[in-house]
């Protein structure tokens, strides 16, 4: 049996598109496969806050034609209520036959994924955390610099924070702080030495946004827009990196197919595709499965017909919100809306060594009142006329915890859907206590108070940080993956994805993924390379 | 004529006086405007635009099952009122969870539309900090005083406390 490709990649996601890379450019023919959702409407350029004060017509797009924000009110995050990201989030759950119980599951059959909506936060894991994957610790570095040149990182700085993200030599200068968190952030350069004593540090957030123009992107003009949608692009999002892409001749990209099954004809690998009603086979050399954690899993566990489940870990994490009384009285100011700073702790448990926890701090200008008012213990008439004037003088705080700590079970039921279900770790609570008391701590010595009833802690699996259901380990077992992602099992199908990471840290890992993958792309470049020469 | 059976040769149907004179004969399309009058009212502390009343109309109708919540006739004359039931202790009633839905709702549908966003977003000048504080001691004294007429009535009288969803017309 021949091939027409020499690769074919699910998924356009950023896992997708960074191992796209490496192969594109080095000749070989690849076809990249997704669900092809797309964007209805373009983002608005208005900035968010003059928008709402001149759009008589806003309500089409804070609530959505069909109602959409209302349709979504119980889900865990905002971003899930905008009615410009439906499409992200559409049917991702019917068309890959995943369901869930008592835990949050999200992912996207859109171009370019759930990069589409994501919160932007990016970091380089350490060497210590890097000694659990089964290669050395330079392999990711060089992949992590190629990635953060690609994408366009902003937040270098020297601060507090510059080690623990790991990537200021790839990074450009900070987007410019909002007043309210300069106060915060002035406060701590003051009281720097209790805090770090503490184990409490602060700095600036690093965050694949740009403060500078990137070609054909345009750097942040602190529109607020960001959780809406930014009309300049200034937000990483793989779709940028699929256009490019699909310059490339050899790279093909069909949009509209959902892989229900990965199969095998030998030594060849395929995947069976549904699109436009009808079923087809695709073959290549290698498969490379991107489709984001959990449809992965559903397909790994199936083409391996395991019976037993496969654990997934997810971060687990919590929201808060800070008054900041110096701030009072400020008008509402136009900023950008993600990750302004952040900040990391270290929680003692039971558990000989700390744990480590991070968090980031976001502007709340751009954030509707409703999104507050059900945490509000006060009726919805007054708690309106308090957050109007509150919400100027505060910022939203979100805190998480390693992967391990939620113990989500993957399982393939007699349908051939994944089912999950899970739970925290029994020890969530009283580390989230103490987190919570740390940082009440701390913050007080900077001028912000936690508002009280406001730490919350979301579902299991809400944080979206899906992955390790197939690590990667130097000697793979079944439902694990080798140091190339190589699943233990088939021959030439690789996880490329969160899956194979062999654990969830506690910092964001969108940008290890993103390094993995491309590592995984070079070195199937080499493979197939090799055996080119070999068959010459 | 002593029934209304017997005007229906004349192609002739009587509805209740409640029902007004609105082609519609809907009783319970317009309950559900008199829901959504009542509820935005009091969120907005202004009459609603006809708009907001038609959307909120619109989601009970597509989202929920169509039925009025069945406030109390005295909430409908006094939208204020409805700061009895809108406190936490009121909202963790199990029964209530339709309630607390459709008010989380009529904010989120109050601050979309496009008639209503100073309610929501202020004036966007500068608040002095003596103003802000006013404003939020005032915020926090007008909910405790409504929290403690209504823990009251609560504990006197907790079946009014219940809003159950009236029969369909």
């Amino acid at each position: 049996m021949s091939s027409d490709f020499d690769v074919i990649i699910i998924g356009s996601g950023p896992a997708g598109v960074s191992a796209a890379f490496p192969l594109v450019e080095a000749g070989l023919r690849v076809l990249m496969v997704d669900g092809g959702e797309r964007q209805a409407s373009e983002a608005f350029s208005e900035p968010y806050l003059l928008k709402r004060q001149r759009d008589s017509e806003q309500t089409d797009w804070m609530l959505g034609a069909g109602l959409h924000s209302l349709r979504n009110m119980a889900a865990s995050s905002p971003k899930l209520r905008i009615p410009a990201h439906a499409y992200v989030f559409k049917d991702f759950e019917r068309l890959n036959k995943i369901t869930s119980e008592s835990i949050v599951s999200i992912g996207s059959i859109a171009q370019g994924g759930l990069s589409n909506v994501w919160g932007c936060g990016v970091a380089c894991l350490s060497a210590s955390q890097l000694a659990e994957f089964p290669f050395r610790c330079s392999e990711m570095t060089q992949s992590y610099a190629k990635i953060a040149e690609r994408m366009g990182i902003s937040g270098s700085i020297n601060d507090d924070l510059s080690d623990y993200f790991g990537l200021d030599d790839w990074a450009d200068e900070p987007i410019e702080i909002d007043s309210i968190q300069r106060i915060v952030l002035e406060r701590y350069k003051k009281q720097r030495l209790k805090n770090v004593n503490w184990n409490f540090k602060l700095g600036r957030a690093r965050v694949a946004a740009l403060s500078k123009d990137r070609s054909g992107r345009k750097a942040c003009n602190l529109s607020g827009n960001c959780l809406w949608g930014c009309s300049r692009h200034s937000l990483y999002s793989a779709t940028q990196d699929l256009a490019s892409l699909r310059r490339f001749p050899l790279f093909t990209y069909r949009a509209g197919c959902i892989v229900d099954e990965l199969t095998q004809s030998g030594s060849l690998p395929g995947i069976k595709i549904a699109s436009n009603n009808k079923k087809e086979t695709i073959y290549a050399s290698k498969v490379l499965v991107g489709a984001g954690t959990l449809a992965t899993t559903r397909l790994a566990m199936r083409v391996l017909k395991i019976s037993e489940s496969l654990s997934v870990q997810s971060s687990p994490v919590a929201a808060f919100m800070l008054w900041i009384p110096s701030a009072m009285g400020k008008r509402p100011e136009s900023a950008f809306a993600l990750g302004q700073l952040a900040f990391t702790t270290n929680l003692l448990a039971q558990e000989v060594t700390p744990i480590p926890s991070v968090g980031s701090l976001f502007n709340c200008s751009s954030i509707p009142i409703s999104e507050f008012t059900p945490y509000l213990p006060m009726n919805s008439r007054y708690g309106i006329d308090l957050l109007k004037i509150l919400l100027r003088s505060c910022v939203v705080g979100n805190f998480y915890l390693p992967g391990r700590y939620t113990q989500i079970e993957a399982k393939l039921n007699s349908r051939e859907e994944l089912n999950l279900s899970g739970q925290f770790h029994e020890e969530v609570n009283n580390l989230m206590a103490k987190g919570k008391k740390q940082l009440c701590k701390a913050f007080r010595t900077l001028g912000a108070f936690m508002l009280p009833g406001s730490f919350n802690l979301a579902k299991p699996g809400a944080d979206l940080h899906y992955g390790a259901s197939l690590p990667m380990r130097l000697s793979p077992v079944l439902g694990e993956t080798d140091a190339n992602g190589s699943l233990f099992g088939m021959q030439n199908i690789h996880i490329i994805d969160g899956a194979s990471l062999p654990s969830i840290t506690e910092k964001p890992h969108t940008l290890t993924i993103m390094a993995n993958a491309d590592r995984i792309g070079q070195s199937i470049v080499q493979e197939l390379q090799k055996s080119i020469h070999v068959e010459g | 004529m002593s029934r209304c059976y017997d005007l229906r040769p004349y192609r002739l149907a009587l509805h209740a006086l409640t029902c007004g004179s609105a082609v519609s004969k809907s009783r319970t399309r317009r309950a559900l405007i008199e829901e959504a009058n009542t509820i935005l009212k009091f969120i907005l502390k202004a009459p609603p635009s006809s708009s907001s009343l038609k959307l909120y109309v619109r989601a009970i109708q597509s989202l929920r099952d169509y039925k009025p919540i069945g406030l109390p006739a005295i909430t409908i004359r006094w939208p204020l009122l409805i700061a009895l039931f809108d406190t936490a202790q009121i909202r963790r009633l199990v029964e209530n969870n339709e309630f607390c839905w459709r008010m989380q709702a009529a904010v989120r549908i109050a601050e979309a539309s496009g008639s209503h966003q100073k309610r929501f977003l202020g004036t966007p000048t500068k608040y002095r900090f003596f103003r802000s504080c006013l404003g939020i001691l005032l915020a926090l004294s007008l909910d405790s005083v409504w929290q403690l007429i209504s823990s009251i009535l609560f504990y006197l009288y907790p079946k009014y406390f219940s809003l159950n969803k009236t029969s369909d017309e």
